[in-house]
C-alpha cells in the first residue's frame, strides 16, 4: 500500500531549516545553540517514530516534487528499510549531539561545529529518505561535503591533510555515483527506487553503471581497497564528530548499496548476472583486511576506525550474499553497528576527555578510575566479538545462517575468524584497564561518576543498554523491523 | 510608456540611445548612474515581455521600418534569441549595478558606461539579428567595445592583452566577413532565411565555396569564442580587465558568438550541413580539448582572475560539446549552460574582484584565511565554485546533468565521462582555494566585507545559481523549444 503525505520531508526540511537558525543565533547564546542542536536531531527522531503505525500496516508513505529537478523529479519514500534506518540514525545523531554538548566545551571553533552537524544531519536523513536516485544523490552530497568541516575540525596539519584525501574521495565517488545515475535514467526513463527494480537490460553500459555505484557507496562505506582516506579522516576528528561518521555516515553507503541492489537494478537481475561475486569477495576482503589492520593500530581512534572498515564488510556481505537471513543479518547489522561503534567513539572520546590518552598501550588502570566509561566500552566490545545475547551476535547469526543459505561455508568460517580478530584486539585492551599492572595504585584514584559531566555519561550509559538489553526484551522490535524490511524487499521482487 | 510590441528593436535602440546621451551628461554622476542602470533595467524588461510573447505566439518576424524582406532589414526573434536576449539582459543588468557601485577601477566612468552599453546593445543586436550583415555590424561593435573595456583599465598588461585580443578578434572579423561575402556570392542574400531557400538550389553548383565559407565562419567565430585551441587571448585580456568588464566578457560575451554562429546554422545554411560536414565532430574533439586543457591550465594559476579566465575556456567547451553531442537534451543543456555559466562565472569574477580590492591580494596562495574575515564575499565564491564543479542543487550541475544525459542519448559514453572527469579537474582547483581560505591560518592582511552595495550584486548571482539549480523548469520550456530548432 502506498499513501501520499508531504510529512516524510519534515525530518530533512527541519533539521535543514534549524542549521540555518542556528548558524544565525550562535553568537548570541550558546545555550541557544545547542539546545537548538540538540532540539533538530530530536524533532527529527520524533517526526520519523510518529509514522510507525502506518509503517506497521504495511504502508509506503511517498511525497513527489516533479517540477523539481526536471526531466528526473525529486521525491521522497518512507518504507520499512527507510524507517528503520532513519530511527536508528536521528536516536543516535540525539544522543551524540546530547553528548557533543559537554565534549566540545574544551575545543574552539563551537559556532562552526554545532551548524555543519546539523546540516550533515540532515543530508543524511535525505539520502534515507529520498525516494529516487537523484534526490539521494543530492543529499548525499550534501551529507558528504558538510561532513568535511566536522572531520577538518581541528585543523592541525594532520587533520587538513586527512581532509583533503577524503575530500577528493568523495568528488570522485559523487561523480561515480551521478555517471550511474544518469546511465540508468538514460535505460530506464526514470530513476526512482522501484520494488523489484527498474525494467534494465543487461548491458556493458549497465554493469558500468553499478560499477559506479559499487565506487561511490564503496568509498563512502569504507570497502577495500577505496578505504584509504577512512583511517585518517576518523581519528582526527573530534571524537563525538568521529562517532557520527563511523558510526552512521558509513552507513549511508550500505544502505544506497541496499537501494540499488534491490530497487534499481532487482533482485531477479542480480541472481543472473555474477556481479555479486565482485560484491562479495570484495565483502570478505575488507571484513578480513579491516580486522586485521585494526590488531596492529595502537591509536585507540584509528583502531576503531580500522575495526568500522572490517564492520562494514559484514554489512557488504550481507547485501551480496542476496538472500534473505544475509539481508536481515545486514540490515539488523546497520543498527547494531550504529551502536556499537558510537559508544565506542564516545567512551574512547571520554576516556580523551579526562585523560588525554589515545594510546592504548597507556590505558592501564583505566577501569578503575572511569568504572563507568570502561563498562560501556566493554559491553560494546563484548558486542562486537559477537558474544549473546548482546545485539552484535544477532546480526553475525543471520549472517552466518545466510551465508549457508548461500551455500558459501566460507563465509561463515570467515566471520569466525573475524570474530577472532575482534576479541583479539579488544580484549587486552580490556583486560589491561582492569587487571593491568598499577591498578592497585590506580585505584585509590577513584573517583565519582567518571569525573565526567552526565551530559557526556549518560548518552553513553543508554547507547549501552540498548546494546545490553534490546535482544532480551520480549519482542525485539529491531529485529522485527529488519525482518520486515527485508521480505518487503524480498517478496516485491519475487 | 514603450509600445512593447516593438520590444526586438526597442532594446537595441533603447540601449545605443543611452551609450550617446550618458557622454552628453558631462560630471552629473547621479544622472549618469540612473540612465545607465535605467537602460539596462528597460532592457530587461522589454526582453521579458518579448520572451513571454515568442512563447506564446511562436518566433517573431520585425521589418524594421515597416520595410519587408528581402530589401528591407529583419529582426528574427526566435526562443533561441528570446532566451538570449533575456539572460544578456538580466546578467548584464546586474553587472551593470556592480560597475556602478563596484570598486572604481577605471578614470572615467561615463566613457566606460557608454562603452558597456553599446557592448550590450551590440551583443542584443547580435542575438536577433535576421541578416548577415546587421550580425557583422553588431559583431564589429561589440569587438571594438569589448576591447575598449579591456584597455581602460589603463595598465601595461590590460593595454597589451587587449592589443592582442585587438588582433586576433580582427582576424575573426574578417574570417568572418569574407565567409558572409562568399555566401553573398552563391546566394545573392544577406538575409538568413533567403539564403536557406536559395541554398537549396545553388549550393550544389558551389560546394568548394560553400565549404570554405564554412570554414572561415567555423574559425572565425570560434577565435572570438575562445573555442580551444583558438583561446590563446582570453586568460590576458579577461585576467586584466576591470571587474565588471572580466564578468562580461567572460560571461557573456563569449558566449554570444556562439549563439550568433548556431543561429546562421540552423537559419541560413540549414540542418543539412551537420549531417553533410563534419562540423559536429569538429565541436566534439575541440571541446575535449578545452575540457581538458583548461582545466589544466587553470590549476597552475596562481593569479585568481586568470585561474577564472581559464576556467572559462573550459566552460565555453561544455557548450560547445552541447551542440557538438546534438542529441536534444545536450543541445538543451549546452543552452541552459549558456545562462548557467553568465551567472556563475559572474559571480567568481565580481567576487574575485571584491576581494582583490578589499585586500590587495591578487594571489591565491595569499588567501588563506581570508574566508574568515570576508565571510559573505567567500561564502558566495564558495557557491559559484560548487556550481563550477557541479555539486547537485547549484545551477552548474544541471547543464552538466542534461548534456552527460544527451551524451549517453548519443551512445558516446565516453563524452559522459570526460564531463565527469572534467568535474573532478574543477574541483581540483577550485576546492583547495575555498578550503585556504576557510580554514588556512590566518594572514596578517586586514580585511572587511565590502559595503552592502557592492555586495548585492554578488549575493543576488549566488542565490540565482540555486535558484536556476533548484528550479531549472523555469527555463525548460525555451531551452527545450529552442533544442527543437537544431533536432525535430
Amino acid at each position: 500500500m502506498q499513501t501520499t503525505s508531504v510529512a516524510v520531508i519534515l525530518p530533512v526540511m527541519v533539521p535543514l531549516l534549524l542549521a540555518a537558525v542556528i548558524y544565525a543565533v550562535e553568537r548570541r547564546s550558546w545555550r541557544l545553540r545547542n539546545s537548538l542542536s540538540v532540539m533538530a536531531a530530536l524533532a527529527s527522531f520524533l517526526l520519523v517514530v510518529q509514522h510507525y503505525r502506518t509503517i506497521m500496516a504495511d504502508t509506503t508513505i511517498v511525497a513527489n516534487f516533479p517540477q523539481l529537478l526536471p526531466p528526473l523529479g525529486v521525491s521522497f519514500r518512507l518504507d520499512y528499510l527507510g524507517f528503520f534506518v532513519a530511527t536508528v540514525v536521528s536516536f543516535v545523531w540525539l544522543l551524540v549531539t546530547i553528548y557533543s554538548t559537554a565534549y566540545m566545551v574544551k575545543e574552539h571553533a563551537k559556532n562552526r561545529y554545532y551548524p555543519f552537524s546539523v546540516l550533515t544531519l540532515a543530508g543524511a536523513m535525505g539520502v534515507i529518505l529520498s525516494g529516487d536516485l537523484i534526490t539521494f544523490f543530492l543529499f548525499f552530497e550534501v551529507m558528504s561535503l558538510s561532513a568535511y568541516v566536522l572531520i577538518i575540525h581541528e585543523e592541525t596539519a594532520v587533520a587538513m591533510r586527512a581532509g583533503y584525501r577524503y575530500l577528493i574521495l568523495t568528488i570522485i565517488g559523487g561523480l561515480s555515483l551521478l555517471f550511474s545515475v544518469i546511465a540508468v535514467f538514460q535505460q530506464a526513463g526514470r530513476v526512482s527506487f522501484t520494488p523489484g527494480g527498474l525494467p534494465l537490460e543487461i548491458t556493458a553500459l549497465t554493469f558500468l553503471a553499478f560499477l559506479g555505484f559499487l565506487v561511490g557507496f564503496g568509498i563512502k562505506a569504507g570497502m577495500v581497497p577505496l578505504h584509504i582516506w577512512l583511517p585518517e579522516a576518523h581519528p582526527v576528528a573530534p571524537s563525538p564528530a568521529s562517532a557520527l561518521l563511523s558510526g552512521l555516515m558509513l552507513k549511508t553507503g550500505a544502505f544506497g548499496l541496499i537501494r540499488v541492489t534491490y530497487q534499481i537494478f532487482g533482485l531477479e537481475m542480480m541472481q543472473i548476472v555474477m556481479w555479486r561475486d565482485q560484491l562479495q569477495l570484495l565483502a570478505a576482503i575488507t571484513i578480513f583486511l579491516g580486522s586485521a589492520v585494526a590488531i596492529t593500530q595502537d591509536d585507540i581512534k584509528r583502531r576503531l576506525a580500522y575495526s568500522s572498515v572490517g564492520q562494514m564488510g559484514y554489512i557488504l556481505l550481507g547485501v551480496g550474499l542476496l538472500t534473505e537471513r544475509a539481508l536481515i543479518g545486514a540490515i539488523f547489522h546497520i543498527f547494531a553497528h550504529a551502536f556499537m561503534k558510537s559508544s565506542l567513539f564516545l567512551a574512547a572520546g571520554a576516556i580523551i576527555y579526562s585523560t588525554g590518552k589515545r594510546r592504548v598501550s597507556e590505558w592501564v588502570g583505566l577501569g578503575r578510575k572511569m568504572p563507568i566509561t570502561m563498562s560501556v566500552f566493554t559491553v560494546a566490545a563484548l558486542s562486537m566479538v559477537g558474544v549473546p545475547p548482546l545485539v552484535g551476535f544477532v546480526s553475525k547469526w543471520e549472517l552466518a545462517l545466510g551465508a549457508l543459505d548461500a551455500g558459501s561455508v566460507a563465509y561463515v568460517l570467515l566471520l569466525l575468524l573475524s570474530s577472532l580478530m575482534n576479541f583479539i584486539y579488544y580484549f587486552p585492551l580490556i583486560q589491561n584497564a582492569f587487571f593491568g599492572e598499577g591498578v592497585a595504585h590506580a585505584a585509590q584514584a577513584k573517583t565519582r561518576r567518571d569525573n565526567l559531566p552526565l551530559a557526556m555519561l549518560a548518552p553513553m550509559v543508554a547507547l549501552a543498554a540498548v546494546i545490553l538489553l534490546i535482544d532480551l526484551l520480549p519482542y525485539n522490535f529491531a529485529l522485527e523491523l529488519a525482518e520486515r524490511a527485508t521480505y518487503s524487499l524480498f517478496t516485491t521482487a519475487r | 510608456m514603450l509600445n512593447l510590441g516593438h520590444a526586438p528593436v526597442l532594446i537595441v535602440v533603447v540601449l545605443l540611445l543611452a551609450a550617446f546621451i550618458i557622454p552628453l551628461l558631462g560630471k552629473r554622476q547621479g544622472v549618469v548612474n540612473a540612465v545607465f542602470l535605467g537602460a539596462g533595467a528597460a532592457a530587461f524588461i522589454m526582453s521579458l515581455s518579448m520572451t513571454m510573447r515568442v512563447l506564446a505566439e511562436g518566433t517573431l518576424h520585425y521589418p524594421v521600418g515597416g520595410w519587408a524582406a528581402p530589401y528591407g532589414i529583419v529582426v528574427l526573434v526566435d526562443v533561441f534569441a528570446a532566451y538570449s536576449s533575456l539572460v544578456l539582459a538580466m546578467v548584464a543588468l546586474i553587472i551593470s549595478w556592480f560597475a556602478v557601485y563596484g570598486p572604481r577601477e577605471v578614470r572615467h566612468n561615463g566613457v566606460y558606461f557608454t562603452l558597456i552599453l553599446l557592448l550590450t546593445a551590440a551583443m542584443q543586436g547580435m542575438v536577433m539579428a535576421g541578416d548577415l550583415f546587421n550580425l557583422f555590424v553588431f559583431i564589429e561593435i561589440s569587438s571594438l567595445a569589448a576591447i575598449a573595456i579591456i584597455a581602460i583599465k589603463g595598465t601595461k598588461e590590460s593595454v597589451e592583452a587587449s592589443f592582442r585580443y585587438l588582433v586576433l578578434s580582427a582576424l575573426g572579423s574578417g574570417g568572418v566577413l569574407f565567409s558572409i561575402a562568399l555566401i553573398f556570392m552563391i546566394t545573392g542574400h544577406l538575409n538568413m532565411e533567403y539564403i536557406r531557400t536559395t541554398l537549396i538550389v545553388t549550393a550544389e553548383q558551389y560546394p568548394l565555396n560553400l565549404l570554405t565559407s564554412i570554414g572561415l565562419m567555423v574559425v572565425g567565430f570560434g577565435v572570438k569564442a575562445a573555442l580551444f585551441p583558438m583561446h590563446v587571448w582570453l586568460p590576458d585580456a579577461h585576467s586584466n580587465a576591470p571587474t565588471a568588464s572580466s564578468a562580461l566578457l567572460s560571461g557573456l560575451v563569449v558566449k554570444v558568438y556562439i549563439i550568433a554562429l548556431m543561429r546562421i546554422a540552423y537559419l541560413a545554411l540549414g540542418l543539412e550541413i551537420f549531417a553533410l560536414l563534419p562540423i559536429r565532430h569538429l565541436f566534439l574533439a575541440l571541446s575535449t580539448g578545452a575540457l581538458m586543457v583548461g582545466s589544466v591550465f587553470a590549476m597552475v594559476q596562481d593569479n585568481a582572475k586568470r585561474l577564472l579566465a581559464f576556467s572559462t575556456v573550459t566552460q565555453v567547451g561544455y557548450i560547445f560539446l552541447g551542440f557538438g553531442l546534438f542529441s536534444p537534451r545536450a543541445i538543451e543543456g549546452g543552452v541552459l549552460h549558456i545562462l548557467n555559466h553568465a551567472v556563475m562565472k559572474s559571480l567568481l569574477f565580481l567576487a574575485a574582484g571584491v576581494i582583490i580590492h578589499q585586500t590587495g591580494i591578487k594571489k591565491l596562495s595569499q588567501f588563506n584565511g581570508l574566508g574568515r574575515k570576508m565571510p559573505l564575499t567567500f561564502a558566495a565564491f564558495t557557491v559559484g565554485a560548487m556550481s563550477m564543479v557541479g555539486i547537485p542543487g547549484t545551477a552548474g550541475f544541471i547543464s552538466k546533468l542534461y548534456i552527460a544525459l544527451g551524451a549517453l542519448d548519443a551512445d558516446m559514453l565516453v563524452f559522459a565521462v570526460l564531463i565527469l572527469v572534467s568535474s573532478l579537474l574543477n574541483a581540483a582547483y577550485y576546492f583547495p582555494i575555498i578550503i585556504s581560505a576557510f580554514f588556512g591560518k590566518d594572514s596578517e592582511k586586514e580585511a572587511v566585507e565590502p559595503r552592502l552595495a557592492m555586495l548585492a550584486p554578488i549575493l543576488v548571482l549566488a542565490l540565482m545559481v540555486f535558484f536556476f539549480g533548484l528550479f531549472p523548469s523555469l527555463m525548460v520550456p525555451l531551452v527545450q523549444q529552442t533544442a527543437l530548432l537544431f533536432v525535430r
